[in-house]
């Protein structure tokens, strides 16, 4: 089971580099849209991108935050046998 | 924007290197305005088997509740372990909500994971090397997040968007709106990014060796379209776990 753990976080932790990078270009677009919409060029465009590198962050810090509690419960007697 | 950009991966270079058309001259209006209807009918199609499947196999079972045991290996045997291995995978993250979600998650997952796995049949295409395909999926499990969210939370659900305290709300709202759209984006993008670079690595080969090389990438093929549809059903059980828990 513990082997089937790392296989999973694996896979989920190589989510956040495309959601990283996905949460940058949604901001991107979703501020140009805007501008073009109001006119208000080119500001709109530079917010909605700083808003966007924050959902990055807070992506990564959501990942590393479930991390932790999931590694927890662990040192429990149940996967005490492979920390060591 | 989405359209433009991936509108070259409406042409799979599978069709150019085995010279087959790609779109289907009866659906005239569909081909006349630019649309390829490929991908369509392989999704079509690739329904139409699942749901015949599931019909005929639960019809097997009449009024009883276990198969009765064959001294063959049946198809019914097949979808019970695969169900009931994708019932256990969900319990051991989800817990006591799995048997809920199964009919969500199982469905995308079969749909995906067919979807991937017919474009190894010659004369055939994934309807998963098309964004619109993915997209819809995504959308699909998107979309079913929120409403779950809403549906276990009510009008509570609405904390998940403003943060930890009240006066961050305005900043972290749009935040956690571009970190919902970016998961519709990375969980498609990453679907639809695998099935194509694959077709197109194979068709790579198929034109600088024919012969016994590329069978090495259809093999690598078969194990992207399984991983594929095993992480897109992780991510939607993820995100559907996040939906339920407490707004912290």
């Amino acid at each position: 089971m513990a082997k089937a753990r790392g296989w999973y976080d694996l896979l989920k932790y190589s989510s956040l580099g495309l959601e990283m990078g996905a949460a940058v270009v949604i901001g991107l677009l979703f501020g140009v849209f805007l501008d073009r919409k109001l006119g208000t060029e080119p500001w709109l465009t530079l917010l909605f991108l700083a808003f966007g590198f924050a959902a990055a962050a807070k992506a990564v810090v959501r990942a590393v935050r479930s991390g932790i509690l999931e590694d927890e419960p662990s040192d429990g007697d149940e996967l005490n046998g492979d920390r060591q | 924007m989405a359209a433009d950009t991936f509108i070259f991966l409406d042409h799979t270079p599978l069709h150019d290197v085995l010279d087959k058309p790609a779109t289907v001259e009866t659906l005239g209006g569909m081909v006349n305005n630019g649309l390829d209807p490929s991908p369509i009918i392989h999704a079509g199609l690739v329904s139409i088997i699942l749901v015949a499947a599931a019909y005929a196999i639960s019809r097997s079972y009449g009024d009883r509740r276990i198969h009765p045991q064959g001294k063959t290996f049946s198809l019914a045997n097949l979808l019970e372990m695969a169900v009931s291995g994708l019932l256990a995978f969900m319990e051991g993250l989800m817990g006591d909500h799995a048997r809920r979600f199964v009919p969500l998650i199982g469905t995308t997952a079969f749909f995906i994971l067919f979807c991937n796995l017919l474009g190894s049949i010659p004369g055939f295409d994934s309807p998963t090397t098309n964004y619109n395909t993915t997209l819809a999926c995504a959308l699909v499990i998107v979309v079913a997040t929120h409403v779950i969210g809403f549906r276990a939370h009510g009008a509570k659900y609405v904390k998940h968007f403003m943060g930890p305290v009240w006066w961050l709300a305005w900043l972290i709202f749009p935040i956690e709106l571009i970190g919902h759209f970016a998961r519709v984006l990375s969980l498609s993008v990453r679907l639809v990014g695998n099935m194509a670079g694959d077709h197109l690595v194979v068709a790579t080969f198929m034109g600088l060796v024919a012969l016994l090389v590329p069978a090495v990438f259809m093999g690598f093929g078969l194990f992207v379209a399984f991983v594929q549809t095993f992480v897109f059903t992780l991510l939607s059980i993820i995100y559907i776990t996040g939906a339920l828990e407490e707004a912290h």
